[in-house]
């Protein structure tokens, strides 16, 4: 199950600033894989350069130098539809401020995906099913005005997955969460993990939600410094203990 | 401080603030072009002293309607101001300023937009009727000479009115933002309406707008019935059922588009609900554009009919196209080359001011008249029984009546009378006016040379023909210029409203990019947004048009005739304008992020 990665960089580079601006090199020389199915956590303190680092790896935004590889597949070097498809069939997102569009409702939000890819046949179906497990099909008619950020999470989530992605990438999605909600997210993360083998690669600041996944990456000033895995065997409390005291040294 | 923040967040979105500057001095430009005519009485004189009533009309007409656009454009505008002013002010009052101070600023801000603007206006108003002055001379003639680039008057006017609904708006921009919850402010984006509209309330106002829209038409088409009250019943009825009928047939539509399976595929569930979140804007919206739409295209229709009805208009007036006493040679050679369909000759002595007729000669030789119909192009030509005296002596003092500086009095006897001076008098009428113009013009010329005093003489449909077509070519430009002022409001009135909604729609794109939608499909979403914009107005615009169309048959002998030209223009200019409009639309909420 590990052998395949679905995720290649290599020496990815960004240098942010417009020729005449000052420049800013927010990465330098990143290189890392994700292994199908895994489960990765990115840290580091703000202004470290995570959120820059996922959107390099998601697509959004185009590395300076290096190259990143998704299920094989060199998307620096991908445009226009081909890139617009991939996305669409390969990836699932969730952001810290979810990201729905407040004039569909929540099942219309969910099957956005579905009708971009034309499967309108599979929408009602799987459309209910993702809802059912994600606890949230009594919301489906309603307007995202209407629900909690919980709630909003959640629906974020089930769009993410509705098209079955290779993988899926999170920017602090427990952010605006409670305690308790983000828990009950981040254990639905886990859970989609191990039971439908979707990569997730999830950016967070906190301990917390990093105890949840299966390595640590932890970057400084544009460039991975440590990383963490949980061993076998080892419990969440466990994991969480280990995460801190490595935050407390990288930090220093 | 709070001044510095609110510049600074001008200077921020001056992009935004220069559409809405221009919008405002444009339209207040277009306002003074208009004034400069029709505030101006020494050309409104010269062209009124034969249809002195209807000119009269036509000018107040289309200065109330410009009023009233201005009132509607005006409107927009400040609605665009406020939208994009409004999360502003939200945050200064979160952040604890007094809503006295806030309200000051709201004030003064408006004001100085708006005088700014109109002072703009107005110079670029100087500007242009200086360049067009040319244009006016050819269109105006004779008159021309009483156009002035620079009009006192209009310049007043201009001011009068928009300070006055700049004054206005200031005033309900301050009590709108001083008085709104700060929630709303801040949020104001983000508000919605998710009502589903009850099957009977839709059913109600679908019967009420089309019952509202057939009085419209009916009053339209009944002018004479009517007469003043005409333009301001169908103003009133038919902008009332274009709102409701909009409001029932596209919250319906909608509803029952939502359904149907193509609403799941692609973009099309995203554009319909885009249409439905703004449904209750888009209504209001699409009445102005419907209104402003049909008054251009009427305008220019109009405009462009006028010239093709002089000849119809001046035939009305006499059955033939000169009379001429005693005809010289001279004459009587010219009349040769006429291409001539009646001539009658008479014979009459004068004695004194009298002018008198033996009825035996019309016994031989009808005289005709015209016979009205209710509209322009509803005539007939009447031959006169010589027995009916009176209106025989009523036709022949219409031609003969005035001769200059005296008044001659038409006397119709069993006998001829051999006292006084004999004359003879020639009535012709040719099988085209137009057609003859260069010939019948000379004819009129010799005539008018026998007279010293030329001012009140009528020789006949000829005579009608040369002041109709100056007056017609005054109208004609009226017409005009109203057209391309309606017209131009109408662009201005879409741009502010595409372009306010865009605020709101870029993140929403920028989101549907993410999710891995085709640039092509995000493209023709925008173009399917934007065109329920242009189309639903257009369709009902036209159809305002062709029944309005009907109010000017008492001008213009068929107002129908060739309609495919200006619709043909106007429709190409719409059209532009979309490609325009969509263009920029993509620009702006398309923003590229990757792909650099
Ligand atoms: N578009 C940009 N232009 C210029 N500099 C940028 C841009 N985006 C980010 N930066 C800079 O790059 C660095 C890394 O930013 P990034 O957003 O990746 O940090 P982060 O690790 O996600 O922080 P946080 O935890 O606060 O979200 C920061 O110093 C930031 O100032
Ligand atoms: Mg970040």
């Amino acid at each position: 199950m590990n052998n395949v990665s679905v995720i290649q960089a290599q020496n990815l580079k960004k240098v942010y600033g417009h020729k005449q601006e000052k420049k800013y090199m927010a990465l330098q020389d990143v290189s890392l894989e994700v292994a199908a199915g895994d489960f990765v956590g990115v840290m580091g303190a703000s202004g470290s350069g995570k959120t820059t680092l996922l959107n390099m790896l998601a697509t959004f935004d185009r590395p300076t130098s290096g190259t990143v590889r998704i299920a094989g597949k060199d998307v620096t070097a991908l445009k226009g539809n081909a890139l617009a498809d991939f996305r669409a069939q390969q990836m699932g997102f969730i952001f810290q401020d979810f990201n729905l569009l407040d004039n569909l409702t929540i099942a219309q939000n969910i099957s956005l995906p579905l009708s971009l890819q034309g499967k309108t046949s599979k929408i009602k179906r799987s459309v209910r099913e993702i809802a059912e497990s994600l606890g949230i099909k009594d919301l489906l008619d309603k307007y995202p005005a209407q629900l909690s950020g919980g709630q909003k999470q959640r629906v974020a989530c089930a769009r993410a997955l509705i098209n079955k992605p290779q993988i899926l990438f999170g920017d602090e999605p427990s952010g605006a969460l409670d305690s308790k909600a983000a828990r009950s997210l981040l254990e639905l993360l886990q859970k989609i993990n191990s039971e439908q083998k979707t990569a997730i690669l999830l950016v967070t600041h906190d301990a917390f939600s990093a105890s949840f996944c299966r390595r640590i990456i932890f970057i400084k000033d544009g460039q991975i410094g440590h990383e963490l895995v949980r061993q076998p065997g080892q419990s969440r409390v466990e994991f969480y203990q280990l995460i801190l005291e490595q935050l407390g040294t990288f930090e220093q | 401080m709070l001044f510095k923040l609110a510049f600074s967040s001008i200077r921020h979105r001056w992009k935004d603030y220069l559409l809405l500057f221009s919008g405002l001095a444009i339209s207040s430009a277009i306002f003074y072009l208009f004034e400069t005519i029709a505030s101006n009485s020494s050309f409104l004189q010269l062209n009124g002293q034969t249809v002195s009533h209807m000119i009269g009309y036509v000018f107040s007409f289309g200065s109330v309607l410009l009023c009233l656009l201005t009132l509607i454009y005006l409107n927009y505008a400040n609605s665009f101001l406020l939208s994009m002013r409004q999360r502003d002010y939200g945050l200064f009052i979160m952040l604890g300023t007094r809503k006295k101070r806030i309200g000051r600023l709201i004030w003064l801000e408006t004001m100085l937009l708006g005088a700014a603007a109109t002072i703009l206006g107005v110079i670029i108003g100087v500007a242009l009727s200086m360049g067009l002055s040319n244009l006016v001379t050819n269109f105006l003639g004779a008159a021309a000479r009483h156009y002035q680039p620079w009009w006192l008057p209009a310049f007043g006017w201009t001011l009068v009115v928009y300070l006055g609904l700049f004054f206005l708006a200031a005033s309900w921009n301050t009590v709108m933002m001083t008085k709104k919850p700060v929630l709303q402010l801040l949020k104001a984006e983000r508000q919605s309406d998710f009502r589903v509209s009850k099957p009977i309330v839709l059913m109600a106002q679908l019967i009420i707008g089309l019952i509202l829209l057939v009085i419209g038409y009916y009053v339209m088409m009944h002018p004479l019935v009517y007469k003043q009250y005409t333009i301001l019943i169908a103003l009133v009825t038919l902008s009332g059922g274009t709102f409701l009928l909009f409001k029932a047939v596209i919250v319906s539509l909608l509803q029952w588009l939502i359904k149907l399976p193509v609403a799941k595929k692609g973009l099309n569930g995203f554009t319909l609900a885009q249409l439905r979140f703004r449904v209750a804007d888009y209504t209001k919206v699409l009445t102005g554009i419907t209104m402003m739409f049909a008054m251009a295209l009427g305008a220019i229709t109009v405009g462009s009919n006028l010239h093709k009805t002089i000849e119809n208009n001046a035939r009305v007036a006499g059955a033939y196209d000169l009379r001429i006493v005693d005809p010289s040679t001279k004459q009587l050679s010219l009349i040769k080359q006429l291409s001539l369909q009646e001539k009658r000759e008479y014979t009459f002595s004068k004695q004194g001011d009298n002018l008198i007729f033996s009825t035996q000669q019309f016994a031989n030789q009808q005289l005709e008249t015209v016979q009205r119909g209710e509209t322009v192009s509803d005539y007939t030509m009447k031959k006169i029984a010589n027995s009916d005296t009176s209106l025989l002596t009523l036709a022949l003092t219409n031609y003969l009546g005035e001769a200059g500086s005296t008044n001659n009095k038409i006397v119709i006897q069993a006998n001829s009378t051999k006292t006084g001076s004999q004359h003879k008098v020639l009535f012709i009428r040719t099988n085209g006016l137009a057609a003859n113009a260069k010939v019948l013009k000379k004819i009129a010329n010799i005539e008018k040379n026998k007279y010293s005093n030329t001012t009140n003489l009528w020789l006949g449909a000829w005579t009608s023909y040369e002041q109709i077509s100056i007056l017609y070519s005054g109208l004609e430009f009226m017409a005009m210029l109203l057209g391309i002022s309606f017209l131009a409001m109408l662009a201005s009135c879409l741009m502010f409203k595409i372009l306010s909604g865009s605020f709101a729609d870029i993140p929403r794109y920028q989101l549907l990019r993410k999710l891995g939608t085709r640039e092509g499909k995000l493209r023709s979403a925008v173009r399917r947004e934007i065109s329920v914009l242009f189309i639903l107005p257009a369709i009902l615009g036209v159809v305002h048009v062709l029944f309005g169309l009907k109010l000017f048959s008492t001008i213009i002998a068929n107002p129908y005739q060739q309609l495919w030209i200006p619709f043909g223009i106007f429709g190409l200019i719409y059209f532009a304008y979309y490609c325009f409009l969509s263009v920029i639309y993509q620009r702006i909420v398309l923003k590229k992020e990757v792909d650099k």
